[in-house]
């Protein structure tokens, strides 16, 4: 896969644990689309827009969904939902929170930013794969992409 | 008419005769008139003396009087002024101490704000740390599940039974763990919480949740009693734990029973309405009655009843902060009664 291929999923998760069962739910789901992962705030932007250590994607259509973790180093995940939403350019990118914290201002954040959808990471490991299944079915073939 | 003197002579001796008589006569009479007059004059002067002299007496007594009436008002005067004075001192004590007071209340104003502040900043901690736990505890939880998980499914043909069923309990106390802080993070939440307060129906909440629990768990046969209560004043949503948490205690601890029996009933006691629901299941050793109620305290093994053991420390945590209190009683092996107490609406 070279990363001017229409991405399916932009993962962004800085747990390499999380990350590993999210990838192996999405496997498992039988996802056929390209899944990408980066691991902070500020490599999910630069892919996102195009810049910095994604410079040759610069021009390329968004991926299908992010699954975006709010705790994240360097920016945080809001503040990444923040600009992908607040820039005509990418807003319509669907953004499916994916994250451990229930608490209800979070909640909150994100939707007021333009989530699209907001989900708690179970807890048990086969729930993970259950739901992941679920989450990417929904994004990836029930729902209908935005127009690029 | 006598006529004596030297005069009489003179006057006879120049002229007798009958004008001379009638002027003597005249002259006579005159005098006695005259004497008669100074008699009264007399009289009269003498009258006159002794009012003189009375009055003078009474302007002497009027005198008296005066400089007597003079001194009365002197002191009098003299007794308003020093009233007077005292008055003055005293409104002057009264506005120091409403200065001292209104000093004292703002003094007490600040000491309240500060606290308010202190207890504020004590709650965002609070509420920062429990986030944490949100966060930080869960995230390891579900990476020993899941790889625990992982390894027994891609792994499987390398493992026996004894090696499955040690990942198995690896993922059971990693489950468990999660619902530990679950229900510590339940716990905690109530006090970061505010109450709102309204007329609760007791009895069609006791009533509903009954239901749910049974459709929830269809292969218990409990016989669901709900007697009359009635409504109390409190916050509904929490109200709704307290029922939620007492009557899945008593299902869950009389279901392998024969015939699991839930009661429900409420009794008026005073200034009080002692709500109990009685269940006739295993039921617990009194000795540790105290403990109940204690979060993670439980006094059944783990593998004998699912549960934290943190239920019953919200159940408290929510009677008590409405005015209440909550006890519990059994003989072991002969059901049990969680009672608690609230106000009358």
């Amino acid at each position: 896969m070279s990363l001017s291929d229409e991405i399916g999923v932009l993962l962004v998760e800085d747990n390499p644990d999380d990350a590993e069962f999210t990838l192996r739910a999405l496997r498992k789901a039988n996802v056929s689309l390209n899944v990408v992962l980066v691991d902070n705030g500020v490599k999910a932007l630069e892919f996102v827009f195009g810049t910095g250590a994604y410079q040759e994607r610069s021009g390329n259509k968004l991926p299908r969904v992010m699954l975006l973790d709010l705790k994240l180093p360097k920016i945080d995940g809001l503040e990444v939902l923040r600009r992908i939403k607040g820039d005509p350019r990418t807003r319509m990118l669907p953004i499916v929170i994916l994250t451990s914290s229930r608490e209800q201002r979070d909640i909150e954040e994100s939707y007021r930013l333009g989530a699209n959808s907001y989900i708690v990471k179970p807890v048990d490991y086969p729930e993970v794969i259950a739901k992941l299944g679920e989450l990417v079915r929904y994004w990836l073939q029930l729902n209908e992409p935005p127009p690029n | 008419m006598n006529c004596d003197g030297p005069h009489c002579d003179m006057l006879v001796a120049g002229h007798t005769g009958p004008s001379m008589r009638k002027l003597l006569s005249t002259l006579f009479q005159g005098r006695a008139v005259l004497q008669q007059t100074n008699a009264d004059l007399q009289a009269e002067v003498n009258r006159r003396e002794i009012a003189e002299d009375q009055l003078f007496e009474s302007h002497i007594q009027l005198e008296l009087r005066v400089a007597q009436r003079e001194q009365e008002l002197l002191e009098a005067n003299r007794r308003l002024e020093e009233e007077a004075l005292s008055h003055q001192r005293t409104q002057q004590a009264l506005e120091h101490s409403e200065v001292l007071f209104r000093r004292l209340n703002d003094q007490l104003e600040e000491h309240v704000a500060e606290r308010t502040a202190e207890l504020t900043a004590t709650i965002a901690e609070l509420e920062a740390f429990s986030y944490s736990i949100s966060h930080d505890l869960r995230a390891p939880l579900r990476a020993i599940n899941g790889y625990a998980s992982i390894v027994r499914e891609d792994y499987s043909a390398a493992i026996d039974d004894e090696g499955r069923r040690l990942l198995l309990r690896i993922e059971g106390n990693a489950r468990k763990m999660a619902q530990l802080i679950d229900g510590l993070l339940d716990f905690s939440r109530l006090g970061r919480v505010e109450a709102v307060s309204s007329e609760v129906n007791m009895h069609d909440m006791a009533k509903a949740i009954a239901a749910e629990l049974q459709a929830e768990h269809p292969e218990s046969r409990a016989d669901w009693v709900i007697g009359e209560l009635p409504p109390v004043r409190g916050d509904a949503a929490m109200l709704r734990q307290v029922w939620v948490n007492l009557l899945a205690n008593a299902l869950k601890f009389s279901a392998q029973g024969p015939e699991p029996r839930i009661d429900v009933s409420a009794q008026r006691q005073g200034s009080e309405i002692i709500f109990a629901v009685r269940d006739n299941g295993v039921g617990f050793d009194m000795a540790y009655a105290e403990k109940l109620f204690g979060v993670f305290n439980r006094l059944h093994a783990a593998n004998e009843f699912p549960g934290v053991g943190v239920g019953l420390a919200i159940v408290r945590r929510i009677v008590t902060r409405h005015g209440g209190r909550v006890w519990a009683s059994s003989g072991d092996g002969a059901g049990a009664t969680f009672s608690f107490a609230l106000p009358r609406a």
